[in-house]
């Protein structure tokens, strides 16, 4: 709604400038200025299209940075994923997803659904992928730091580690440019715990965060719809935190349990195609 | 060890998961191919859209080798963009012998042994071998020549 109306207030401005000259132009440009700046200046408006909410942004960075804070961190993540059928029918799995993380260079995923079971380690050196039920893994080298092996893992394989945005916020790969749309919704209680409801919009997702409130901005729940598929398939992910995890040696290291065997990565070019 | 049936109604089951996914050949899996787009992260640097909608069988691939394992690897294949004919044809019929070294399928023929050489894996199915490999957090299995 904001753009139609400067769109409008542009045109006006092109038709002065041919009547006036520069000067006056220069002039309108201030003003307009100054008014698209009360504008977003204005507290508790509703929220419009094509705004981002100054709340909602700062309560993203705010826990981008509590997260960035932690040394060791363990989450365990009760999800909810939407599949989509070829004929549109969506069904629904039930997982978890449990991290145990050592910043800025130590991970373990266990992800785990109806269907898949998968455990990644990463060691500050290679990412290992291990199938527990068909006792496959597979290992690949890494860069130094848990956010680069994530984006590595992704671009050059095409593994997707499910909430890797835990990892990504609060650095400058967090991604906030790309976020058209901001709002907080409101407060809320996710599991009994009071955590505040923001709503995200960007290219291909909307998504929601809920945060606790206070000094330890944790995220208590996201939910990810997949706009760019037509069935708007969701992702739920319920998260439970311990920021002193126990952590001992054997807890980043992958030792092949007997009877496993490796196996190659294709490369992700080969899944794009 | 999850890759232990140990009580009778879970053999049952997966005996009748595998009829089930028989009974699919040769109807081109009406239904049950999966799309792959659903995102589990925000940003885009981790969680790139591949669009990747094809032929990703629900797959019951159920690996019962007697009193074995049993491989109960019930992926959703996130498979992509094979020949959907390859896996019918190996899921439907005993005509192993035609399968076609560098082939690749989403879903093992039943009753298929692990062979583990030089640590690497291979499945050995009656006189066909494949060996498996990740394609993002899938797994498919290419034909090959015996390793040995």
């Amino acid at each position: 709604m904001n753009i139609d109306r400067w769109g409008r207030h542009g045109t006006s401005a092109r038709g002065r400038r041919d009547r006036q000259g520069h000067w006056a132009g220069a002039l309108l440009a201030i003003a307009l200025f100054a008014g698209a700046g009360t504008a977003l200046a204005q507290p508790a408006a509703p929220a419009v299209a094509g705004t981002r909410d100054a709340r909602a942004m700062e309560a993203l960075t705010g826990m981008g940075a509590y997260l960035r804070s932690l040394k060791t961190f363990a989450v365990h993540a009760d999800t909810v994923t939407d599949e989509v059928l070829t004929t549109g029918q969506k069904l629904q799995f039930a997982g978890s997803v449990d991290y145990l993380v050592q910043t800025p260079n130590r991970f373990r995923a266990d992800v785990r659904n109806d269907r898949r079971e998968r455990r990644f380690i990463y060691d500050g050196k290679t990412v290992t992928m291990y199938a527990p039920r068909m006792q496959y893994y597979g290992t690949v080298a890494a860069p130094a730091t848990i956010a680069e092996a994530l984006v590595v893992a992704d671009q050059n394989y095409g593994i997707s580690l499910p909430l890797a945005d835990l990892f990504l916020w609060g650095t400058d790969k967090a991604g906030l440019e790309d976020i058209k749309e901001a709002q907080y919704i409101g407060p809320a209680k996710i599991g009994g715990k009071a955590c505040d409801h923001f709503a995200f919009r960007q290219e291909g997702v909307d998504w929601q965060l809920w945060i606790q409130p206070g000094a330890r901005p944790l995220p208590c729940k996201i939910v990810i719809t997949t706009t760019a598929e037509p069935a708007q398939p969701q992702y739920a992910a319920l998260l439970t935190w311990n920021t002193a995890p126990k952590i001992d040696k054997g807890s980043f290291a992958f030792v092949p349990p007997k009877g496993t065997g490796k196996v190659d990565f294709a490369p992700a070019a080969a899944i794009k195609n | 060890m999850m890759n232990r049936i140990h009580n009778p109604l879970a053999v049952a089951t997966a005996a009748a998961v595998l009829v089930f996914a028989t009974s699919f050949a040769g109807e081109a899996q009406a239904g049950r191919e999966v799309k792959n787009n659903t995102r589990t992260s925000v940003n885009k640097n981790v969680n790139a859209n591949r669009n990747v909608n094809v032929n990703q069988n629900v797959n019951k691939n159920v690996n019962v080798n007697a009193n074995r394992h049993v491989d109960i690897d019930v992926d959703v294949d996130r498979d992509h963009r094979h020949p959907i004919g390859t896996a019918v044809a190996v899921g439907a019929t005993v005509a192993v012998t035609s399968a076609i070294i560098g082939s690749t399928v989403y879903a093992l023929p039943p009753a298929c042994v692990p062979v583990v050489i030089g640590n690497v894996m291979y499945q050995q199915c009656g006189g066909v071998w494949y060996q498996p490999q990740y394609v993002g957090t899938s797994v498919q299995y290419i034909v090959i020549n015996p390793p040995r």
